[in-house]
Formats: structure tokens, sequence, C-alpha cells
């Protein structure tokens, strides 16, 4: 009997070792005020953006470097809007550049604005606005304002439809609703899947979007990731081409926060359906694709944090497919609204408050 | 305001059908509205589309609206029935622009309150917003009708 009994708790400490956490959740930096983005440096520490509008570097033991309020032209911090990404291109050993996107404007006529910067001696300086998404909208929601650099150096960058303007993700003469693609000075590729059409800005790579809040690109299966927020459901996890529509508003798992249906269409011929879609929404913020070395189970992965849902997102993807969903860190209770796989292999987040912090996930 | 039983419960049941039309109402003018911009985005939306939006949005929207119309136009209708003496307009008149300028005031205050800029997607237009207005009035109207005319009971005039 005593043998039994031994054996079953044998057995039950070793379910409750499978089903720990494989990690351990480290918070690096406090105090930061509705953090947005991070982005590592080459010297180990971290630069991180806050909403309303400072840029901060953080060592990388937590203790702050520096905290610049960025004199962006023409910077509107409100509701939603305010200082967003920021962005290290692979030249920035050589030349200390960054890309920073922010809202340009004012309550009444705002947009998404995009400026160059350098980063040097922890001081920004040689500022320069090199796009403003057209046309300039009222409210301060759905801004977008995602970006990352493409292997070919080009440099994509989320943009949201407004709200109140859904219709315009439809529109190809403007930039409400889509991702657009430049050049590192602003630029247009010469290659943009509609740089020479008529009644199409030049700039649109993709479009059909709602508001996208994390964007990745696989490498090693050469395929661009987005997710993005659908109203009341639909948030959708997308694989962007060149040229695609993304149906938003037309097609949409999602209805409309008061009840009612945005559109009668779930799909619309001729619009890309997501990969994968969460209903009720989770309201999805920050991506990364996981191919560091400190969590060899993850390879692959896409961690996606979740600002309503409060949790780290685990995707298992084969061939461009979610075969498997976790959610992770509901422990924490917290908005999440950034995640990037660190150069050391952990994962770092950036939860959503007032008092928000950096937090960094290494194995247990 | 009429003081037997019979002549409360009229105008409470009276109150629930003005309430319940104005937000039935107000659903089909939102779906309206809804489909109208998406049938400019493609090449065509089906007779059946509109009608299975117009139906899902009967059962998910128009508990919103009750939500709205609810208070709105009770306070609507006190209020003109209180004002009736001191402005000299007819009750019909009263209520209809009492319920349909406080409907355009609440939308201004919840669109204030919301995280979102507007919460109800029809009203993002001027045109939106008084076509949803006069659907608020429509029910004050009915209410002033059912409650003047006697139609619920054989009573007159409450």
């Amino acid at each position: 009997m005593k043998k039994r009994l031994s054996g079953c708790l044998l057995v039950l400490l070793a379910s409750v070792k499978l089903l720990a956490a494989p990690y351990q959740v480290q918070t690096v930096a406090e105090n930061l005020n509705y953090p947005w983005s991070l982005a590592f440096m080459p010297d180990g520490s971290y630069l991180l953006t806050e909403r309303t509008g400072k840029l901060k570097q953080v060592g990388a033991t937590g203790e702050q470097l520096a905290a610049v309020t960025a004199a962006l032209p023409e910077l509107y911090i409100g509701a939603q809007g305010g200082l967003l990404e920021v962005l290290l291109p692979a030249a920035f050993e050589q030349n200390q550049q960054i890309l920073l996107s922010y809202v340009c404007g004012d309550a009444k006529a705002n947009t998404v604005c995009l400026a160059s910067a350098r980063w040097q001696q922890q001081q920004l300086s040689d500022i320069q606005q090199i796009f403003k998404a057209k046309p300039y909208r009222q409210g301060a929601a759905h801004y977008g304002g995602r970006m990352l650099q493409l292997p070919d150096a080009s440099i994509v960058l989320t943009l949201g439809d407004g709200f109140d303007y859904r219709e315009q993700a439809q529109n190809p003469a403007n930039h409400l609703g889509k991702i657009i693609r430049l050049n590192i000075d602003g630029s247009v590729p010469a290659d943009n899947p509609f740089v020479a059409k008529d009644g199409y800005a030049a700039e649109i790579f993709s479009l059909g979007h709602r508001n996208v809040q994390g964007i990745v690109f696989d490498q090693r299966n050469k395929l661009l990731y987005s997710h993005e927020h659908g109203p009341r459901g639909g948030d959708e996890l997308n694989i962007i081409r060149a040229g695609g529509n993304y149906g938003w508003p037309v097609a949409t798992q999602g209805i409309d926060y008061t009840g009612a249906r945005v559109s009668p269409f779930r799909q619309y011929p001729g619009m890309i359906t997501a990969i994968w879609h969460w209903s009720p929404s989770i309201a999805p913020a920050g991506m990364t694709l996981y191919q560091g070395e400190l969590f060899p189970a993850w390879q692959g992965n896409l961690f996606i944090t979740a600002l309503a849902g409060k949790a780290l997102h685990r995707l298992q993807m084969v061939n461009g497919q979610v075969v498997a969903e976790q959610r992770l860190l509901t422990e924490l209770n917290s908005r999440l609204r950034d995640v990037r796989t660190g150069p050391d292999g952990a994962l770092y987040l950036l939860t959503d408050s007032a008092n928000g912090q950096l937090l960094r996930l290494v194995p247990q | 305001m009429q003081r037997n039983p019979s002549g409360k419960g009229t105008m409470l049941l009276a109150y629930i059908i003005a309430v319940i039309v104005a937000a039935v109402l107000s659903s089909i003018t939102q779906s309206l509205f809804n489909l109208a911009a998406i049938a400019a985005l493609v090449e065509q939306l089906p007779l059946r589309d509109w009608l299975y939006t117009i139906w899902f949005d009967l059962g998910s929207f128009t508990p919103t609206m009750l939500v709205i119309m609810t208070p709105l136009l009770l306070l609507a209708l006190l209020a003109s029935r209180l004002l009736q003496s001191i402005i000299k307009l007819p009750r019909y008149w009263l209520a209809t622009i009492f319920s349909a300028l406080g409907f355009l005031v609440a939308l201004l205050a919840i669109n204030t309150l919301a995280p979102m800029p507007t919460l109800i997607a029809a009203s993002r237009s001027l045109g939106g917003s008084v076509a949803l207005a006069l659907c608020a009035a429509a029910g004050a109207a009915l209410y002033v009708w059912l409650t003047s005319s006697g139609k619920l009971t054989n009573n007159h005039k409450v």
C-alpha cells in the first residue's frame, strides 16, 4: 500500500514539474510610463519608447541611462497617440541612425509620421520627418505605427484606419488602414506593388487593415507576418503579401462594439483570409518570431502580447500555419504591449500601464 | 398625468412600446447605413445579405439602443409634459423635438466618454446622426399618439 502511495506521489510530482512554467520572469526596469516599443543596443542596453513622449535608454542591469523628451516635429500625444515605435536599422552601428514612428498633428487633425534621427551619446539629434501618412483624421485611435526593416533594407510601417474612417482601408488613394513600404530615407521603393498604378498611393504594400499592432519577418521561410485588432472579435494573424487586400471592413470575423455587424461577409473573393483569428478579441500588440537559443522548444514559434487578453500567446507554426496555441504569463494579470527576442535569446516584454515594466523571460 | 391605476398602466405600456419601436427603428437605420457603406466597396451586395444583416442587428444591436432609448425617452417625455404649459407648442412637437435633440446630446456624451471616437458607426456622419435622432423622435411621437388617442384603452386623453 505504502509502495503504491509513493508511486502515485512520484507520478504526481513529475506531472507538476512537467506542467510548471519552463521560464522565470525577471523585472529589468520599472516606472516606465506606457512603454510602447523596445530595441536592443549593440552595447547590451535597451532603447525604448514611452507613448507619452520619452525615449529612454536602460542599461543591461536596469538602470536608467537616458530619458529624452523626443522633440519630434508636430508630436501629438492623446489617447492611443504619441511616440510609438523605435527601430534600429541594420546600419545603426555605423551611422547611429534610428527611426521613430509617432503621431503628429493635433486633436482635430492628426496622422502617423515617421522620423529619422541619430542616437549618439544618449542624445537625439538630426531629427527629420521623412514620411507623413495622408490624410489627417480626427480622433486619437487606430494608428498602427509598428515597423520593421526587411532584408533588402526597406522599411515597412503599419498604419491604422483611424477608427471612424474604416471604409478608407479599401481606398487605395490614401494611407488609412494600410501597410506601407519605404526606403530608409522615406522615398518610395521602385518595386512597390502599386508604384505606377493610377489612383494608388505609391507607398502602399498591402491594404484592408484595421489596426496592425505587430509585424515580423520570418527570414527562414520568407514570410511577413502581421496581426491586427478586430472590433469585437476578429483579431487576425495574417501573412502579408505585396499588393494583398486583407479585407477590412468588408470581410471580418468580428462585429462592432455595439453588437452591430460591420459587414455581412466573413470572407470575400479577392480578399486574403487571416491564417488565425481570435474571437473574443485579445487585442494583440507586439510580436516576435523566436529564434533564440535559450528555449529550444520555442524555436520558430510566434509570440504575441495581448492587451485585453493579458497574456503572452505562443503560436507554434508549421509552413506558415498555426498548429497550436498556448497562453503564457496569465499569472501577471497585466496588459502586455510589446514582446521581442533579445540577442541573448531571452524574451523581453513591456507591460502597458502608467507604471510599466520591462520584463525578461529566461529558462527556469 | 392621469392618476388612476389603469391610466398609469396605459402610460407604462405606451412607453415600453415607444422605447421598443425607437430601438428597432434605430437598429434598422444603423444597419442600412452600414450596409450602404459596404455596398459601395463591393461589386454587389445581394438582398439576402441586406436582410441577414438587418436581422442579425435586430438581435444583437437593438439591446444597445434599448439602453440608450429607455432613459432618453423617459426624460424627453417628462420634459415635454412639464414644459407644455410654458412652451406653447403641441405635445407632439415638444416630445419629438426633445427626444431628437436629446438623442443628439446623448450621442455627444457617449462619444466623449467612450474609449473609441464614435460608438455607433452610423452616427459618424451628420446624416446618420439625424436619422437615428428621428428614430428617437418617432418613438416619442408614438407614445404621445398612443396615450392621447386612447388607442391602448377605451379611455381618452392621458
